[in-house]
């Protein structure tokens, strides 16, 4: 009934968004009350009402979504999941399909994750429904849990670099789409640093991308090895100076600790099954957290 | 040369505090022989063999309870390939190659020998 009244347009605000996200919380809290209904359940019932009124309204139309508040009512569905942290993964599974089936992304979800709560608004033209950008990310990460509970994988294709926060998860560290590798485009962001003053997360993001491959393919194939390691020498000097890259894992022979660790990360990876697998694996803790990405040590 | 003599030659190479080689042995009695300055790539390795007094007439033995001889095997292969190629600077590094059935007990034992 709320979504009859509404206009074609009523959920294209942040502020309708919400008003609707408030009603329906109340809604769930008196179903919780009232007939003795768990919250996990209540908020699992209003994740797949969103669903059916997507659906229902997608198929009526020749499967061709209408958009406007047939379509943005799935993130009504999100806001709610992630408020009343909806237990069932089939039903979040359910949801995160029904918007690729029309998006082809996620990019509401994770741009506020990875650029702040304001960047869906400039970037994508959607206000975020998380109040800041810790609270996006860790409803991206909540989402990434119940999707990696069901082994459920989307070719998403993020900004090279910022998707290294994803790769615990499984997304690939060294995706084979014939551009330049997200190792190599956080190299050429952290030279471009003035007075080498790096920002903090690219060092971040850099630390963890190096953990989970075993070595930097050099770029300028195909010329000569020699000819290729003088030119990477040259072009990322600084970096080298600064440590924040080792001659090793570029020219050398890295740890075979490190070896192992991506070598289960790629066994896991291709099964689906990080970084939940990684508890299960019959190794100490302090190893378990290593092949997570958790250590520090190399 | 047979290889008899052979294995004489290479028990002869791991005797005294500076030998050429060392004897590395797996938790099921296998026995690996290594150069020296292989080996030292391990920095357990390396700390054993600083740690300890032997003889002229002595061989260097380092017994391994908690590593089997297949997960041994290859860590000697590792420290070969490290050795040889962690100063290349005019080739290419051929990418070493991690068995994957056996890749928790080597995780242990890099962990424990620190390579």
């Amino acid at each position: 009934e709320t979504f009859l009244r509404l206009e074609r347009s009523g959920l294209k605000t942040k502020q309708k968004r919400r008003d609707v996200i408030d009603h329906l919380n109340a809604i769930i809290s008196g179903c919780c009350d009232g007939q003795n209904l768990r919250p996990e359940e209540s908020s699992r019932l209003a994740v797949l009402s969103a669903i059916k009124y997507h659906r229902d309204n997608k198929s009526g139309n020749s499967d061709v979504c209408l958009m406007g508040k047939y379509h943005n009512v799935l993130y009504i569905g999100v806001k709610v999941a992630w408020d009343w942290g909806v237990l069932d993964s089939q039903a979040v599974k359910e949801l995160l399909e029904e918007i690729y089936s029309c998006e082809h992304t996620f990019e509401r979800i994770f741009l506020g994750a990875l650029f702040g709560s304001n960047a869906p608004h400039f970037i994508a033209g959607w206000k975020s429904d998380f109040k800041d950008q810790d609270e996006n990310t860790r409803a991206m990460v909540f989402f990434l849990q119940h999707a990696s509970n069901l082994a459920l994988s989307f070719p998403v294709y993020l900004n090279k670099f910022e998707g290294t926060k994803m790769i615990r998860y499984g997304a690939e560290p060294n995706p084979n789409d014939g551009g330049l590798s997200p190792v190599l485009a956080l190299l050429d962001k952290l030279v471009e640093s003035p007075k080498r003053r790096y920002l903090y997360q690219l060092v971040s993001c850099l630390k963890i991308l190096l953990r989970a491959i075993s070595i930097i393919e050099m770029p300028f194939k195909p010329y000569l090895f020699e000819y290729r390691k003088s030119m990477f020498i040259e072009k990322y000097e600084v970096l080298f100076e600064d440590a924040l890259i080792s001659q090793e894992q570029v020219f050398g022979v890295v740890r075979l600790k490190h070896l192992c660790r991506c070598t289960i990360r790629d066994i896991l990876r291709k099964n689906n099954q990080l970084p939940k697998g990684i508890n299960s694996l019959r190794l100490p803790k302090t190893l378990r957290k290593y092949i997570d990405l958790m250590d520090c040590d190399k | 040369m047979d290889q008899q003599t052979t294995s004489h030659n290479l028990i002869e190479g791991c005797k005294g505090p500076n030998s050429f080689y060392v004897k590395l042995v797996s938790s099921d009695g296998y026995q690996y022989i290594v150069k020296r300055e292989h080996a030292l790539i391990s920095e357990t390795i390396r700390d054993m063999l600083c740690e300890r007094q032997i003889a002229e007439n002595e061989i260097n033995e380092i017994r391994f309870e908690n590593i089997s001889s297949h997960i041994l095997a290859v860590v000697c292969s590792y420290l070969e390939y490290k050795y040889r190629f962690k100063g290349c600077r005019l080739n290419e590094v051929p990418e070493f190659q991690i068995p994957p059935a056996i890749v928790l007990g080597l995780t242990l034992a890099s962990a424990f020998l620190k390579c």
